[in-house]
């Protein structure tokens, strides 16, 4: 059944969706799955510290997953709330106020970008979503891959808030990159998540 | 007017990011301790150069005025060297003028007119400036060193909200805290003296040598009013400043002889 669009609204960035797509697409699904990784990631994953005292270079933070998986039609407006919010809530819990609110906020930013250049030949078929269901694991690794490495170079270059001590900001956003990749995947095997 | 409009609506998404971030870095810098001092490390040396070339202009019109507080103080620093070096025998090893050692510095950027006033020096981590280190005038302290880079300073002023000093009354010792209520940079609040402190208009203010940040008696100014609170036993009191902050433009940075020693017990709970 085609969906009406309002002709008159208010721009595209600001329109979510109608509201049939608004009904079918935010279900409970999205809300456990925020719950549960937020406090996956903020309960447990926070207190594995792979590296040991003498290492702190491996952190695994793989809720980034949330805002790559949210549906295709979110609009940019929203994917930024989104992202404002999520990072507040993690921050709560690692008591950085900030530091993961901007590096959510700038992969939201930059998600409409990375799906455009990503987008396969002929456009996205209606109703898909960026997940390994509908385009692959292939597709999803780089997807994935990309947005996940600007995140953690992003979030440690705030962590340690000096270019001056770039190799470390690199170190880190290598070794971390690896853990949390391996993560996602993990994490997508085994939910397979479908919207 | 309308091409304005289709241009903030089209790009809406882009300045709703910028507004975001901007939120998110504020709450960094005001939140975590790390990117703070960094932040303050960056700031101050940034605006230190360019304060630093206003400041030489500035200080070219008042050379007569600091030759003239510069001859006042060495006369005030001989008549005590005079002092000392006469009849009094020392029979404690340092008394308390010498645990410190006295950088001189000039400052290049000063205000008395927000509620959080800061200061910048142009001495730093090169100099052996350090944060949480006292600053002085000759008429009386100007605040603490809160974030140094390598040629700079930066100075919480005692004309800051979060600014407390620990001063007594000079004639019976009876000491309480100094903060600034008010707006007015002459007017500093002392709070916490309890209600049977005998005293008058007119006392004079002193550092009280409680925290080793000033050096003890050193003075800051005298009672202006005092009242007491309903239900409080303890006095307000108005205390006008000797020292116009509005005004200095050379102050001294004292670097207590033994701070680590006596930090390593502060971490002892």
């Amino acid at each position: 059944m085609p969906m009406s669009r309002i002709i008159h609204g208010p721009p595209n960035w600001i329109v979510l969706t109608s509201y049939n797509e608004l009904r079918m697409q935010v279900t409970w699904t999205h809300v456990l799955r925020f719950i549960f990784i937020i406090l996956l990631q903020g309960l447990i994953l926070k207190r594995i510290y792979l590296g040991g005292p003498h290492f702190n270079f491996l952190s695994i933070l793989f809720y980034p997953v949330l805002i790559m998986l949210l549906p295709m039609k979110t609009s940019k407006a929203l994917l930024l709330l989104i992202g404002f919010a999520l990072g507040f809530a993690i921050d709560m819990f690692y008591e950085s106020p900030g530091v993961h609110m901007s590096a959510c906020v700038f992969i939201a930013f930059l998600r409409p970008w990375l799906l455009k250049i990503m987008e396969p030949r002929g456009g996205f078929p209606i109703n898909s979503n960026p997940n390994a269901q509908d385009f692959g694991l292939v597709w999803f690794m780089q997807y994935s891959g990309i947005l996940l490495f600007l995140f953690l170079f992003f979030y440690f270059s705030v962590e340690v808030f000096t270019f001056s001590r770039f190799l470390e900001i690199f170190l880190k956003t290598l070794s971390s990159f690896v853990v949390s990749f391996l993560t996602i995947l993990l994490y997508i095997t085994i939910f397979n998540p479908k919207n | 007017m309308q091409n304005l409009i289709q241009f903030l609506l089209r790009t809406g998404a882009l300045f709703l990011f910028i507004g975001l971030e901007l939120i998110c870095f504020s709450l960094i810098i005001r939140k975590n301790d790390h990117q703070r001092q960094l932040y303050f490390q960056y700031s101050s040396s940034l605006t230190g150069k360019v304060s630093a070339q206003f400041q030489s202009f500035i200080d070219y019109w008042s050379l007569r005025e600091v030759s003239d507080s510069l001859l006042n103080e060495n006369a005030r620093l001989r008549h005590l060297l005079y002092q000392s070096s006469g009849a009094t025998i020392d029979t404690l090893p340092g008394d308390s003028t010498r645990l410190y050692r006295i950088i001189s510095a000039r400052v290049i950027k000063n205000s008395v007119n927000a509620r959080n006033n800061y200061l910048v020096l142009d001495k730093g981590s090169d100099s052996g400036v350090r944060s949480g280190m006292g600053v002085l005038h000759d008429k009386g302290p100007v605040g603490i060193v809160i974030a140094t880079s390598r040629r700079f300073a930066k100075v919480l002023s005692i004309l800051h909200s979060e600014a407390m000093i620990s001063a007594a009354i000079k004639r019976n010792n009876y000491f309480g805290s100094l903060v600034w209520r008010s707006n007015n940079p002459e007017k500093m609040r002392l709070e916490a003296v309890p209600k049977h402190a005998d005293l008058r208009i007119g006392d004079t203010i002193v550092t009280s040598g409680q925290s080793v940040v000033f050096p003890r008696d050193l003075v800051i100014g005298v009672v202006d009013t005092f009242w007491i609170e309903r239900g409080s036993s303890f006095y307000s009191i108005d205390v006008t400043l000797d020292l116009d902050i509005s005004r200095i433009n050379h102050a001294y940075v004292a670097d207590y002889t033994w701070a680590a020693e006596l930090d390593s017990l502060d971490v002892i709970q």
